[in-house]
């Protein structure tokens, strides 16, 4: 693991637009107005005592020669996406922060036998960097938080030997590398906590509620309590969609509709990538075997729906087809998203819990208060008691578990159905009449016993294939002395 | 008619027949749930049917995005919850409407469907048991305009489907055994109104409790 941190960003990206302010105070502002606020300062700039956070008319006030400029969240995206390709020579797998402009993520293992050492690998990548015009620091440890503390630090790259040493050095770094709001930061100095390491030990639910759940977040971070793996960001390549008609459609409106979905599907998947989307191909073949190809670029790269809808539209209707459309194709790409694109995005557009919820009370109201369930599964030994049906009341955000190796799923039979008795002899067993044939194949017994306080139970469990490959769950109730079937694997 | 077409093989032109079984080598398509969406599917399979092992996977794609799925249940079986927990699928996420029998099941599924907020609606009806012309209209207009997959999990094999012509999408659900604790699932779509029939998709699942 590895970091590489490109100190302020967007003023290097300044500074490389006017290399005459190198030696001026220089700043970059929200917006070119005298009320705009300053949110990066230069060196310079700082020895006057020009802060982030003030004001431009207040910087100007403190130094009269402050050159200051905007830099725009979508020439950031672009450098970012930049600095990906140079970066993509030196790792396999890169991630840029999502919050914070200029600092990376990269997979460093193996760099050290291609390049002879870690440091020879970061001082490649540095000069690398220095030949487009931009300062960075690297540093190569052991998590993600620790490298990121040593490259916001360290003004030279910097190789961790071994884990306790990254640590020491997180628990010895200041806290005003962490990003913390002023306030916080300001609250956490009074009650002495300066370095990490004091910070680290502070109670997470403290933190938490004195500090905010910004903090709160830094603070698990801190510990190594959110840690994920990095999510690559050097696959740009393009994402498509498309649909085959049954017909030949020459309605723009039926056209429209059937594009929703696809711009739906590009966005989703874009929106997994952490991109946005900067160009869209529309390729349609029309009914005479010919074929259209239309390119479109939104003013900035998005992740709305219904700005690219009206985007195609309006360029399906400025270009009328002589024939209708039997197959359409969409070929979006990408670049990176920027937060504030991340959070609008949202993961399912369109879907309304509440209207779900108004759909199960009619039907509640059709079929009766028991017809809309929830299975809640139960601590018990018997197959039908390992879970229980319970009202469903709300929706609740989903958690599942993506598995590498799933499990085949069965169907259980409500009534366990008779079956007729295994025979005693080795004759064949037509559990389920000559339909499916006679048992081949007898798994089990699988033993379950329980409820000799209240109702003895006792079953031995069998999976049997029968000839046809049907695979049934029956049980020998020793009790009955009777073969039920259960269930099916499915 | 046998004889043309032995004759044709022995010089070397291709019958349809192998046509048919060389494609789905050739052809692998993604099988996502978003290829679904909007689409009237029948999910179908006989005595070594995988039919809910492949639901299974469609409703964990749905809550894996920030979906939301719900089942229909129109006969006297239910999948095995358990076996829906192992496989990753939030139980408290996923509506089960009982409704009884199939007319019910549809009515409740028309309900789920207009209501647009699913993108992943199963029919899970009786066996032998055959869904009306009307309701099957009705539903799949409904599923194409939530934009919704309707998935219909029936028992027929072969070109007997349960349900008739207005599927979008028909598959046949098939499991085999591979080794010790593996089988592989296989899905072989016989009808697909969009890119046409023959494709299949293929993945290894482990055995049920018990099952290795």
């Amino acid at each position: 693991m590895a970091c590489v941190n490109l100190p302020e960003l967007p003023l290097q990206m300044l500074l490389r637009e006017h290399p005459e302010w190198n030696r001026r105070p220089a700043a970059v502002v929200d917006r070119d107005h005298p009320n705009g606020v300053l949110l990066w300062a230069n060196e310079q700039a700082r020895r006057h005592r020009i802060l982030p956070g003030l004001r431009y008319a207040t910087g100007l006030s403190l130094c009269r020669d402050l050159c200051v400029g905007t830099v725009s969240s979508h020439a950031v995206s672009r450098t970012i996406q930049r600095l990906i390709r140079l970066l993509e020579a030196f790792s396999p797998c890169i991630e840029p922060a999502a919050q914070e402009p200029g600092v990376f993520w990269v997979v460093a293992t193996g760099q050290d036998r291609l390049r002879g050492s870690f440091e020879n690998w970061a001082t490649t990548l540095r000069q690398t960097f220095a030949q487009a015009g931009f300062q960075a620091t690297v540093a190569v440890g052991f998590s993600r938080f620790g490298c990121y503390a040593a490259a916001k630090t360290k003004k030279a790259n910097f190789v961790f030997r071994d884990a306790t040493q990254e640590q020491t050095h997180l628990r010895a770094t200041p806290i005003e590398c962490l990003g913390l709001e002023i306030k916080a930061r300001d609250t956490l100095r009074k009650l002495g906590v300066t370095i990490v390491g004091d910070f680290i030990d502070l109670p997470a639910d403290a933190v938490h509620r004195r500090f905010g759940a910004a903090a709160f977040q830094l603070h698990r971070l801190a510990r190594d309590k959110d840690w994920t793996p990095l999510i690559d960001h050097t696959s740009s390549e393009p994402i498509q969609a498309g649909q085959v008609l049954d017909y030949s459609e020459t309605n723009f409106d039926r056209l429209q509709n059937l594009l929703q979905p696809l711009v739906r599907s590009i966005l989703s998947r874009f929106y997994e990538r952490r991109e946005a989307l900067a160009k869209l191909r529309l390729s349609l073949t029309l009914d005479d075997r010919s074929n259209r190809h239309e390119q479109l670029a939104p003013a900035t790269p998005t992740l709305n729906e219904q700005q690219l809808l009206s985007l195609l539209r309006l360029r399906l209707e400025s270009t009328p087809f002589p024939t209708g459309v039997v197959e359409l194709k969409l070929q979006g790409t990408g670049s990176p998203a920027t937060s504030r694109q991340m959070e609008l995005f949202p993961q399912n557009p369109g879907r309304d819990p509440h209207v779900a919820q108004e759909a199960l009370a009619r039907i509640r109201a059709e079929l009766g208060n028991d017809a809309v369930m929830r299975a809640q599964l139960c601590e018990a030994h018997l197959p039908e008691s390992r879970f229980e049906w319970r009202a469903f009341e709300k929706f609740a955000t989903a958690q599942p578990v993506k598995k590498s190796c799933r499990p085949l799923v069965r169907r259980l039979f409500t009534q366990p159905a008779t079956v007729p008795a295994r025979p005693r002899q080795s004759g064949k067993w037509l559990v389920t009449g000559t339909t499916d044939g006679a048992a081949e194949e007898i798994i089990g017994p699988q033993i379950i016993e329980g409820g000799w306080w209240r109702r003895e139970v006792s079953r031995a469990y069998y999976y049997v294939r029968t000839r046809s490959g049907r695979w049934l769950w029956i049980y020998h109730d020793r009790k009955r002395r009777r073969w039920f079937l259960h269930g099916e694997v499915e | 008619m046998r004889l043309k077409i032995t004759r044709l093989s022995c010089k070397g032109v291709i019958t349809a027949s192998q046509l048919l079984a060389e494609r789905p080598a050739a052809i692998q398509h993604e099988w996502r749930l978003e290829s679904l969406l909007g689409r009237f599917v029948e999910i179908s399979g006989g005595a070594t049917t995988a039919a809910l092992t492949c639901t299974a996977s469609l409703i964990l794609q749905a809550q894996l995005v920030g979906e939301s799925a719900a089942w229909v249940a129109g006969g006297s079986s239910i999948f095995f919850p358990p076996d829906f927990a192992d496989s990753g699928i939030d139980l408290n996420a996923l509506p089960v409407v009982r409704a009884g029998n199939p007319h019910k099941a549809a009515r409740a599924a028309g309900h789920l469907l207009r209501a647009g907020s699913f993108a992943l609606v199963v029919l899970d009806i009786e066996d032998d048991s055959r869904l009306s012309q009307a309701a099957q209209t009705s539903l799949s207009g409904l599923a194409h305009h939530a934009n919704t997959a309707l998935v219909c999990l029936t028992r027929r094999t072969g070109f007997a489907s349960a349900t008739g012509s207005l599927v979008s999408l028909r598959l046949e659900a098939d499991r085999a055994r591979l080794g010790f604790d593996r089988f592989r699932c296989e899905y072989l779509v016989v009808k697909d109104k969009r890119q046409g029939p023959g494709w299949r998709h293929q993945e290894v699942c482990r055995g049920t409790d018990g099952l290795c």
